[in-house]
């Protein structure tokens, strides 16, 4: 039979969060074994939330360079495979619109002051604002 | 063991976001928790333990209404905590649907 791509990720959802609390869910298990990981393709890696001073171990799932899950690290002795709601939010800070994808700095009449607006400038300039100053 | 199996959805249809959760219930009221869950069909229980934990997964588009969900569960009457564990999500790919609450000055 075959099982559909968000069959796959629900039951990985289902499992994750069986194996927090230490129970098994074998027919969950066994079917995912017939979806095809391959099509899948995340990528998983180990990252600590920065949420809070807790340091969380979570797993974080990469498909075509962007995030798209997040788990609880259950060999995390920290957290033991548990998120609180903000570690929900781990995935989704990253693609905000409002998020600050480069350095700013207060210019005016296109130099630095200390009354100007917030204009975002290249890496080069603000490290040579910031040596200068 | 209690397991609830609902109908996988077609697999064009976009993912949006897929939680895996640990709910914490008042063993006294495990039957009303319950009807209530059974109720959403975004909702549904895997498993529970001894202890009265459940294993559950929400669905839903966005994450924003995950949350939403998150927190009606977490208030109805014999939950105690509503632990979350594993998110998937696939909402926004593109720059100009995502949101932003907060533009400098």
């Amino acid at each position: 039979m075959a099982v559909s791509r968000r069959a796959f990720i629900k039951s990985s959802a289902a499992v994750a969060a069986a194996a927090s609390i230490e129970v098994s869910l074998p027919h969950v298990a066994q079917g995912m074994d017939m979806f095809d990981a391959e099509k899948n393709k995340i990528r998983w890696d180990k990252a600590a939330c920065r949420f809070c001073g807790v340091g969380c171990g979570i797993m974080v799932g990469t498909k075509d360079n962007r995030i798209v899950a997040t788990q609880a690290d259950e060999k995390s002795e920290v957290n033991k495979g548990i998120n609180c709601i903000k570690g929900y939010f781990l995935s989704k800070i990253m693609y905000g619109k409002d998020r600050l994808t480069t350095p700013l700095l207060r210019m005016k009449g296109g130099r630095f002051h200390k009354d100007g607006e917030f204009t975002p400038v290249s890496w080069d300039v603000a490290f040579d604002i910031m040596a200068e100053k | 063991m209690s397991v609830v199996c609902k109908e996988p959805r077609q697999d064009d249809e976009p993912i949006g976001c897929v939680v895996g959760a640990v709910l914490q219930v008042k063993p006294n009221m495990a039957e009303s928790v319950r009807l209530q869950l059974m109720s959403n069909e975004q909702v549904e229980i895997h498993a529970e333990d001894a202890q009265c934990r459940w294993v559950i997964t929400l669905e839903s588009k966005t994450s924003k209404q995950i949350l939403k969900l998150t927190e009606a569960i977490q208030n109805i009457d014999g939950v105690l905590s509503v632990a979350p564990v594993y998110q998937h999500c696939e909402e926004n790919i593109k720059i100009e649907q995502q949101e932003g609450g907060w533009a400098w000055r």
